[in-house]
């Protein structure tokens, strides 16, 4: 079964190539293929890919990113509220210049995962939010993460002490950044919300001249409910996060960083975490399922040992992680009024 | 396998046709999409930036090479990735248009939602702290930055098959 699928895979990958090579001179072909491991083979070793070979759903053909960056605002709002956010390296934050800390760790990660995903984006890939990705620590002892659209990459503290190299952080935000290029966010906004706002969503119409603004600040309202509801408490659908699980194990092979270090995490989750009920072990499938997924899609490449240096820059961002007693559990999530 | 053999000819005919068809012509004028865009030295998303530029900025095309398009702004020349430009005109918003959009910035309206429905939104919803949004929303690395993090690192992939990488 297995094989036949690859031979289905391999034969759809050669077809596509020999017609492009047909238009675009084969030449071009010939020069992506010549390095040994090319960006076409990390494709072809990938086992996962049917799993994100789904065109985009109408939600997200409807939202642009435009909207999607008013979404992604007032989801984030509401995450940071809930987690009575306190900005963590306040200095650096207030003159928008990140240089040095562990925020900027995450951004100099987050940036090459970014630079991975434009590289080589799958069809139905959203763009990269407008107003680009943002990553932000969260000081709570809960093991979390979660992406909301427009970009916003929360990670909590407790997910952060179960990471033992870069690879592995990169792992975690390789997923997370997943939900967002692959719209899981726009899809968990209810069906039925769209009834209301089908003609101004739906139509060509040149932006702002809609008209029905009550229409749209109420839908604003209730999509940000239903994003809240399936980010933070319900989890997005089993699909959704083995679909994040394959495409961000995918963006770490781009980007360079080990392709194990997804599954590599999630080991320490499964065998860290034990006990614990709240955060991912709640909203996503069980580790012990995601890393048999995981075993079966990742490419069994063999990596270098990372220089020393990999190892010091990540001591030392984790040097800056505040104090374990400080970290606080967020509050009962408080949904926007509609 | 028919099938797969003819969606595959397919996807690479459109995936050819798509490349050529939105190639923009050197001379045309193209606005910046996304909120900052840099100009990169040399196509490619981490390394050195000639400036940065924002959102409904008016740039020159000069030439493209895949994704990448070369372009001047104000007598500087850089590349821009093509998904941060926009054929369209982004119009600049002449008044208080609330919701953080102020006088002469760049428009940013959706299909939906625009600066008015963030405001509705803030209004219903007292207390959310948008400034911190604004905050975060303005970090950001130099990608040149990144480039030397990823030389340090040597964030570079798998070994070759019979060597090193």
């Amino acid at each position: 079964m297995t094989s036949r699928i690859a031979r289905k895979v391999a034969v759809f990958g050669l077809a596509a190539l020999l017609s492009l090579g047909s238009l675009v001179g084969c030449r071009t072909i010939m020069g992506l293929l010549s390095g040994d491991l090319s960006l076409e083979d990390i494709d072809k070793d990938i086992r996962g890919m049917r799993a994100l070979a789904h065109a985009m759903s109408r939600a997200n053909q409807a939202i642009t990113p435009e909207d999607e960056y008013y979404l992604g605002r007032a989801v984030a709002v509401n995450v940071l509220n809930q987690h009575s956010y306190r900005y963590l390296e306040a200095g650096q934050v207030r003159r928008g210049h990140l240089s040095a800390g562990l925020t900027n760790y995450l951004f100099h990660i987050g940036t090459i995962l970014v630079a991975a995903a434009e590289r080589r984006p799958l069809k139905g890939d959203r763009t990269t939010p407008l107003a680009g990705y943002h990553f932000i620590v969260l000081n709570s002892p809960e093991i979390n993460a979660f992406a909301a659209p427009g970009g916003y990459i929360f990670i909590t503290t407790g997910i952060l002490r179960l990471a033992r190299n870069e690879d592995e952080v990169a792992g975690i935000l390789a997923h997370e950044m997943c939900h967002v290029i692959r719209g899981h966010g726009i899809n968990a906004i209810h069906k039925a919300r769209w009834n209301r706002v089908k003609k101004i969503f739906f139509s060509e119409a040149a932006a702002g001249v809609f008209g029905d603004e009550a229409a749209a600040t109420e839908f604003l309202n209730a999509a940000v409910s239903d994003i809240l509801k399936r980010m933070v408490m319900e989890g997005y659908s089993q699909k959704a996060e083995f679909a994040a699980d394959a495409c961000g194990m995918r963006l770490l092979a781009i980007s360079g960083y080990n392709s194990w270090a997804l599954y590599n995490v999630i080991r320490g989750m499964d065998q860290r975490g034990a006990g614990h009920q709240r955060g991912i072990y709640k909203t996503h499938p069980t580790p012990m399922a995601r890393m048999k997924y995981l075993y079966k899609i990742t490419p069994k490449w063999k990596y270098p040992t990372p220089p020393p240096a990999r190892y010091a820059r990540f001591r030392v961002a984790m040097g800056h992680l505040p104090p374990p007693g400080t970290a606080r559990l967020p509050r009962k999530l408080t949904l926007p009024r509609i | 396998m028919k099938r797969t053999i003819l969606a595959g000819v397919v996807a690479g005919a459109l995936m050819a046709f798509g490349l050529v068809q939105s190639a923009p012509s050197p001379g045309t004028t193209l606005s910046v999409r996304a909120l900052r865009a840099r100009l990169m030295a040399s196509p490619q998303f981490l390394g050195a930036s000639v400036v940065t530029v924002r959102r409904g900025a008016r740039v020159k095309v000069i030439g493209t090479k895949g994704s990448w398009i070369r372009v001047s702004y104000r007598g500087r020349t850089g590349w821009v990735h093509r998904n941060r430009l926009t054929k369209k005109t982004i119009r600049l918003s002449s008044g208080g248009t609330g919701g953080g959009t102020s006088r002469g910035e760049a428009e940013l309206a959706g299909r939906g939602f625009s600066p008015k429905t963030e405001a509705s939104f803030k209004a219903k919803n007292p207390n959310f702290d948008y400034s911190q949004v604004d905050m975060i929303q303005r970090l950001e690395v130099d990608p040149a930055s990144v480039s030397r993090f990823v030389q340090e690192g040597q964030v570079a992939g798998p070994k070759k098959k019979g060597g090193g990488r």
